[in-house]
């Protein structure tokens, strides 16, 4: 096992609201090895955004802030760096791709002049080199005719297309760590097959880390070799992906993974919704929609412990099977 | 006898540069049945079950429903016949107007088809209709803004049952929603259809969802429906190589699963500029494609196993 690239300890982030204060992220510990993907899966106010942004430094200031914890990459702790030396590293040694290319781009410039920008911005190139990196990423992630592509704008592509530029963009600096935020969820499946297709052939080629957040288990299945599941701000699941597919220990991963249909047989419900992190029940936070629940879940939050080859947070985790 | 048909339907759109949003499609959908459209985006999924329903005016092409022929009909005349078919949407969240309390919102289209006399006999209709879809009595004073999108959902269903359909376009209902409540709804759709005798049309872009929701599945590209089969036949042998390419994309919820994957070289090519030929040729895998590929548009036909496919050389 290769000593972590980046390792994050005990996250908590915290948001103002005018509701008051709420842990979106809290108490959240994984580490990432080169060449590995780890993938985080949850569903909307899971805080695997939050987590993700809290690791960049782009959390929206001052509502958001990072109230305890570490996040190491590469032995630095990069929550103490002086903004001017994260920049060094947010872009250049970790990069980050979106959800929604069309919302990342600036539509006013010309794509290829917005991947030179990036490059030139942590490498000393000239221009007209910056150019000929962006052309050659380009290429490597499978854009079609990359020297006229360059100087396309943004509306001129379609969203696989504009993804690609992203993910252009985000390796144009060889990062060490990509962190890929629901990289395919606006994109249709033929062209989600092609952009996680690319993602895999560029981590063999470059070797990167991939931290990958995302709702679909099958793309998680696919893609990951690690899972980290989170439920309101926790991690609740954390295990190789072959074992949490084969033996899901949390009653919350159990319900995720039999939530997905397959055949004709009525589809078991997750019954009930997420809490809101303003009226987290006290105990267990998945205690409501349990079918396991005791009342010990509601007195007590259970700690993330390992079990097997799992770490789970539950009191009355499911048998193996 | 079918519920709806249509007959060499086509939607465009634009004057200059038609966007052929859909092109002579012939689709039938049985009383009770619930017919899937799969496709990407941009294929004209959603304008097709909009036709259908004549929220958006065809431009070519004849619409029959419950055998009326509603293809030219008055608005006037076609009013009665607005109850007996209805739309759910997407996003739950843009079909409900901010400001009208949930209980005002689904009372709505009981006022405009004039379907309860009285305050309390709408009161009472709505208390009936939030039971039948889940939801707490309580809900009818509360604001879409404190609901979740799961509740919501529920409340776009109400609103489109409250007027007793017999058809209902079902718009990719649970694609806004997180996948705990995805189940939930495909539930509630499937009792309120044993429940009410519904018919669905089911537009969605999940594959896995239509494969269990659906019995029979039409798969759409760039406007036309190039395959047309039972579900468990489609899912089973895929006979159209555009369906073969889109079920082998799915990802799978198995780390132990073979794959054995067809990824597609490029984009769908814009409707404004169909290809010739067959629509899909530019990006077929099929290698040694006879001439017929790139002249000729290929028809639907039914194949041995019962499938209806729009290929020169599926069999």
């Amino acid at each position: 096992m290769e000593a972590p690239l980046l390792e994050v300890k005990d996250l908590v982030t915290e948001f103002r609201t005018e509701l008051g204060v709420v842990r979106a992220v809290d108490g959240v510990s994984f580490e990432l090895a080169a060449r590995t993907t780890l993938g985080v899966v949850g569903e909307s106010g899971s805080g695997k955004s939050v987590t993700a942004l809290s690791i960049m430094r782009l959390l929206a200031a001052p509502a958001g802030r990072v109230a305890r914890g570490e996040v190491r990459y590469a032995g630095k702790d990069l929550l103490g760096l002086a903004e001017r030396d994260m920049r060094a590293i947010r872009g250049n040694r970790i990069a980050m791709i979106f959800q929604e290319p069309m919302t990342s781009l600036n539509p006013v410039f010309t794509v290829g002049s917005q991947v030179a920008e990036a490059v030139r911005l942590h490498q000393a190139k000239s221009k007209r080199d910056a150019r000929a990196i962006a052309i050659e990423m380009f290429r490597k992630v499978g854009i079609p005719s990359p020297e006229q592509r360059v100087d396309a704008y943004p509306h001129q592509l379609s969203g696989g297309m504009r993804q690609r530029v992203m993910i252009a963009m985000a390796l144009a600096c060889k990062p060490d760590v990509l962190i890929a935020d629901e990289p395919t969820t606006a994109l249709d499946v033929t062209i989600q097959a092609q952009i996680l297709e690319l993602l895999v052939d560029l981590q063999r080629e470059l070797g990167m880390a991939i931290l990958l957040i995302t709702h679909d288990l099958g793309v998680v299945a696919e893609t990951c070799d690690e899972v980290v599941v989170m439920y309101c701000g926790r991690v609740v699941e954390r295990a190789p992906t072959k074992v949490l597919f084969a033996s899901p220990r949390h009653h919350y991963t159990v319900g995720l993974l039999r939530s997905i249909p397959s055949g004709k047989h009525r589809l078991e419900e997750i019954p009930g919704m997420v809490p809101s992190l303003h009226e987290l029940p006290h105990g267990c936070k998945f205690a409501d929609r349990c079918p396991a629940v005791q009342a010990r879940c509601r007195a007590e939050e259970p700690k993330l412990e390992p079990l097997g080859d799992s770490l789970v947070r539950c009191h009355f985790p499911k048998e193996p099977s | 006898m079918s519920l709806v048909e249509a007959r060499g339907l086509s939607k465009h759109f634009g004057k200059r540069g038609v966007v052929r949003a859909v092109s002579e499609v012939d689709l039938d959908i049985a009383a009770g049945e619930t017919l899937g459209l799969v496709g990407e985006s941009g294929c004209g999924k959603s304008t097709l079950g909009r036709t259908l329903l004549r929220l958006v005016e065809p431009s070519a092409g004849t619409i029959a429903f419950d055998g009326a022929d509603i293809t030219r009909m008055p608005q006037r005349a076609l009013r009665p016949l607005r109850k007996k078919m209805q739309i759910i949407f997407q996003d739950p969240y843009a079909s409900l107007n901010p400001r009208m309390s949930i209980g005002a919102a689904i009372a709505e289209p009981l006022v405009i088809h004039r379907l309860a006399a009285t305050a309390g006999e709408r009161a009472t209709r709505v208390d009936e209709l939030l039971g039948k879809v889940g939801l707490r009595a309580d809900v009818a004073k509360r604001y879409p803004h404190e609901l979740s999108g799961g509740q919501r959902q529920r409340v776009g269903i109400a609103r489109a049952l409250a007027v007793s359909p017999r058809f209902v376009v079902c718009d990719e209902p649970i694609s806004a929603l997180d996948v705990s409540i995805q189940a939930q709804i495909v539930n509630l759709l499937e009792d309120l259809q044993a429940a009410e005798h519904l018919t669905y049309l089911f537009i969605s872009h999940d594959l896995r969802v239509v494969q269990h929701a659906c019995d029979r599945v039409a798969v759409m590209y760039l406007g036309r429906i190039v395959e047309l089969a039972e579900s468990e036949t489609l899912y089973d042998a895929p006979k159209h190589p555009y369906t073969k390419a889109l079920l082998s994309a799915v990802p799978r919820a198995d780390p132990n699963a073979k794959r054995a994957r067809i990824v597609l070289g490029g984009d769908v090519p814009s409707p404004l500029a169909p290809p010739s030929g067959c629509p899909f040729h530019p990006r077929c895998p099929v290698a040694d494609k006879p001439k017929a590929c790139f002249e000729q548009l290929p028809q639907l036909r039914v194949l041995a196993n019962g499938s209806r496919a729009a290929c020169h050389v599926a069999e």
